[in-house]
């Protein structure tokens, strides 16, 4: 978590939003994706480990299983 | 360094070029006038290649279609999907 606070501080840095910030012409009720824009990269080597090349696009997903695991075990 | 080292360093690092080479790649499908991404695109297009030349040199065909010193490299071992044949990322990203 502390990480992607360090990189949502890298890649605001020098005003660039690795994204559009103002949808025009949507219609309610219909989803939308926001279109990405490319502002910085990891390193390859750091890429290759997290599987993106893009810092906003990095999220792992984090286990909660250490919360279902105590209820299991008093099984 | 020991050669079977240098050798899979060079293979990470070629691995680790080519990913960058692939989500380029991806991100130039949808954003075609992006010229800073095409610019990245392609030097890391050309690390790639001059990566799999020095590596080819030294150790054999990387994929089809290289060539090979004599003897006949491709069946050298250890094979692509052996432990020995790749590295190992650390994997602490956190």
């Amino acid at each position: 978590m502390a990480d992607n606070v360090k990189h949502n501080v890298s890649y605001h840095m020098g005003n660039c939003i690795p994204q559009e910030t103002t949808i025009k012409d949507v219609r309610l009720a219909r989803a939308y994706v926001p279109f990405q824009k490319m502002c910085s990269i990891f390193s390859p080597i750091e890429a290759l480990k997290r599987g993106t090349i893009f810092p906003e696009l990095y999220s792992p997903y984090e286990s909660k299983e250490k919360k279902y695991k105590s209820p299991d075990k008093n099984r | 360094m020991s050669d079977d080292k240098k050798k899979l360093e060079l293979l990470e690092q070629i691995m680790a070029i080519d990913f960058m080479v692939v989500d380029l790649n991806l991100y130039l499908n949808t954003h075609p006038m992006d010229k800073d991404a095409l610019a990245k695109y392609n030097s890391f297009a050309m690390q790639s290649k001059m990566l799999r030349e020095s590596y080819e040199r030294l150790y054999g065909p990387i994929s089809q279609g290289s060539t090979s010193s004599y003897p006949w490299q491709w069946i050298k071992e250890p094979w692509p999907w052996e432990y020995e044949a790749n590295p190992t990322l650390s994997r602490e990203v956190k």
